[in-house]
């Protein structure tokens, strides 16, 4: 393409111990760039002749001019900008140029290119004139008055691009530091590991727990401790099952020699296919929680003693007043035959005997107390707590009593969930909680007189708790009486019908299975003994 | 004389029955203690023994609603709480002696002894 230039003619001049940083010539689709040795210089081929010259401009710094002909097009760079020139003395000179584009060498990897193009160009031409010859010749300005644009839009749509993939890049860089950082501030530790249990991640949380640097641990193994060796092949198990493991707690021991308490949880970590490549492992420090945990737990034994303290107190009045009434009547019997001997009023032997019954009845009665308060003081010291069945405990209780129950009249109905879980219990003292509920119900109901006289009995499963229920249709319980109902020796029986202790009893068997025992009367009449065991996941055998 | 004995504990009234039986005494036993004032009212008892804690009334309130009912009314008081406070409560309202549990029956036996000998100001 042909294009028309002004030349114009200025005064400047020429200096031949200026240099060149480089040239880059586009020439068909290829890109020549050249190392370009200072002075002049001239390059042939059939269709070009680029002709290099290097002029002091206004005896500032050294600007480059370049001549070029029969090119297509050319770019070429330069270490300075073109400056402004002196516009007087200008001619017209029309002659056979491409398109010339000139760019600062740094902005060659900047994304301004474009802007620095100018329509000003300093070249001078001249026509098969050997180099020598070109010192001698006057530098010329010519304005370029057209350029070809489409390679202009190309170049300027390349440099758009890099744009906007440099500033895509400052994103992903931004993205990724952010992520870093989160990732650097977690207070929980955050590990990754790759199949092989080498760790690929390791955040500054991590490095703070466990005393080990990020650089010590990449591609290195979790510490053992970390993992808990048993447990972690178990683990990993699960974890290659694309399970999420939470909450299991290990020990650390710290290079200093201190010991930490983990609580760690595990995850698999997928690559963009979803196969799992590794393991996400975040573990966090409870020690202190474990710390406080140890005193909560020293605290409440504590409390309980205190407890047992007063309970034995309230027992040591009870017991006072249950031993102190056939004591009496023991010692009033045996004293009133001595006391009336000693006046020489000899009992008759009909008498005798009839003391002597009275004397064992009430020694029995003395010695049934005593029965009671064992029971009732073994339970502060409950054998260890093994997986029980509460189904089997209420079957075979119901089994022993269902004839007693029938002869005083009550029908039992009985709702039993196969499906419960084990509880944390003693098989015998669960046994015991049955009987004595049941025993309350049938003489709660003996008072009453009444033809439909029932006896309800459930297990059920209440959310996290294996439910006991134990429900009667008989008067209910006094609201008042209710608070003290599983007080020792609190009893609305009848002297000698019992002291008072079945329902305490239970009360502290529950207690020692960490269970709960609550009373509530029933709309329809009654009332319903509930007793709730927390469902424990159990690591040994079931029973 | 006629002896009136409260207590929800039969055993312990049987045994003192037992003891004054052969002092030829007319016992007569009470396990409910408002069913023995409703029996004060309506006849004349030499002696009333009862019994401190009982499930409808204490011992105390028997006491005095005796007191009220006959103020010169000779009222024994049994108990297996022997604390000083019980047994100053009890004198205060009027009881003619009390007793801890297990009872000394040489004491019991010369007190209402005493009183059978004093004669009865009921009569």
């Amino acid at each position: 393409m042909k294009v028309n230039l002004r030349l114009v003619l200025g005064h400047f001049r020429m200096y031949k111990s200026s240099y060149f940083s480089g040239l880059a010539i586009l020439f068909c689709g290829l890109l020549f760039s050249t190392r370009v040795e200072p002075g002049v210089f001239r390059l042939y081929s059939g269709l070009f002749t680029v002709l290099l010259l290097l002029a002091k401009f206004q005896g500032k710094t050294a600007a480059r001019r370049y001549l070029f002909a029969g090119l297509g097009f050319v770019v070429f760079f330069t270490t300075q900008i073109l400056a402004p020139v002196d516009f007087q003395n200008i001619d017209d000179f029309s002659f056979f140029i491409p398109i010339l584009y000139a760019y600062l060498l740094p902005d060659t990897i900047s994304t301004n290119v474009v802007a620095i193009f100018t329509s000003y160009i300093f070249f001078t031409y001249i026509k098969s004139v050997d180099p020598g010859l070109i010192i001698g010749y006057s530098m010329g300005m010519v304005s370029l008055s057209l350029a070809y644009s489409m390679t202009f839009n190309a170049l300027r749509r390349l440099s758009k691009e890099r744009d906007e993939l440099q500033q895509l890049n400052q994103k992903l860089f931004a993205a990724n530091q952010k992520l870093q950082t989160i990732f650097d501030s977690s207070p929980v530790a955050i590990a990754g590991v790759d199949l092989q249990g080498k760790v690929i991640s390791w955040n500054r949380a991590a490095e703070e727990i466990s005393g080990l640097s990020e650089q010590k641990m990449l591609g290195n193994s979790l510490p053992e401790s970390i993992t808990g060796q048993v447990i972690y092949e178990e683990i990993k198990e699960q974890l290659l099952q694309g399970r999420t493991i939470k909450c299991w707690e290990a020990h650390l021991c710290r290079q200093n020699g201190s010991m930490l308490e983990l609580n760690i949880s595990a995850a698999p970590l997928h690559n963009q296919q979803g196969k799992i490549n590794g393991f996400l492992t975040i573990f966090s420090d409870i020690t202190e929680r474990k710390r406080i945990e140890a005193e909560m737990t020293e605290s409440r034994r504590k409390l309980e003693r205190a407890e047992r303290m007063a309970s034995l107190g309230m027992m040591a009045a009870g017991i006072t007043h249950e031993i102190g009434q056939p004591l009496n009547a023991l010692k009033v019997t045996a004293d009133g035959m001595l006391y009336w001997s000693k006046k020489g009023n000899f009992p008759t032997m009909d008498k005798i005997i009839r003391n002597f019954a009275t004397i064992s009845e009430q020694a029995e009665r003395i010695n049934e107390i005593i029965r009671n308060i064992r029971s009732f003081v073994k339970t502060e010291d409950l054998p260890k707590l093994t997986a029980c069945d509460l189904n089997i405990a209420v079957k075979d209780v119901l089994n022993l009593l269902s004839n007693q129950l029938t002869a005083h009249g009550i029908a039992l109905k009985i709702a039993l969930d196969p499906g419960i879980p084990l509880l944390q219990g003693v098989r015998g003292r669960l046994e015991e909680i049955v009987v004595n509920l049941l025993v309350n119900a049938m003489d709660a109901l003996d008072e009453v007189t009444k033809t439909n006289k029932e006896i309800y009995c459930r297990t059920s499963l209440d959310h996290d708790f294996v439910l006991l229920e134990i429900a009667d249709n008989a008067a209910g319980i006094d609201r008042e009486l209710a608070k003290k109902i599983f007080e020792p020796f609190f009893t609305t029986k009848k002297p000698g019908d019992g002291m008072g202790l079945g329902l305490s009893i239970v009360h502290s068997i529950v207690d020692s299975m960490n269970g709960v025992i609550e009373v509530t009367n029933n709309s329809k009449g009654g009332a319903t003994f509930r007793v709730l065991f927390p469902v424990t996941q159990w690591e040994s055998e079931k029973q | 004389m006629k002896i009136m004995l409260i207590d929800d504990d039969q055993s312990c009234m049987q045994s003192l029955v037992g003891a004054m039986e052969p002092a030829g005494y007319d016992c007569e036993m009470f396990s409910n203690p408002l069913t023995a004032l409703e029996a004060f009212a309506a006849k004349i008892y030499d002696v009333v023994v009862t019994d401190l804690k009982m499930p409808q009334m204490s011992g105390l309130e028997v006491l005095q609603a005796i007191r009220n009912l006959n103020a010169e009314a000779k009222v024994i008081l049994n108990t297996a709480y022997g604390d000083p406070e019980t047994i100053s409560a009890v004198l205060k309202n009027g009881a003619h002696a009390i007793f801890v549990k297990p009872i000394k029956i040489e004491d019991f036996l010369k007190t209402i002894g005493q009183i059978d000998d004093s004669g009865n100001p009921n009569y």
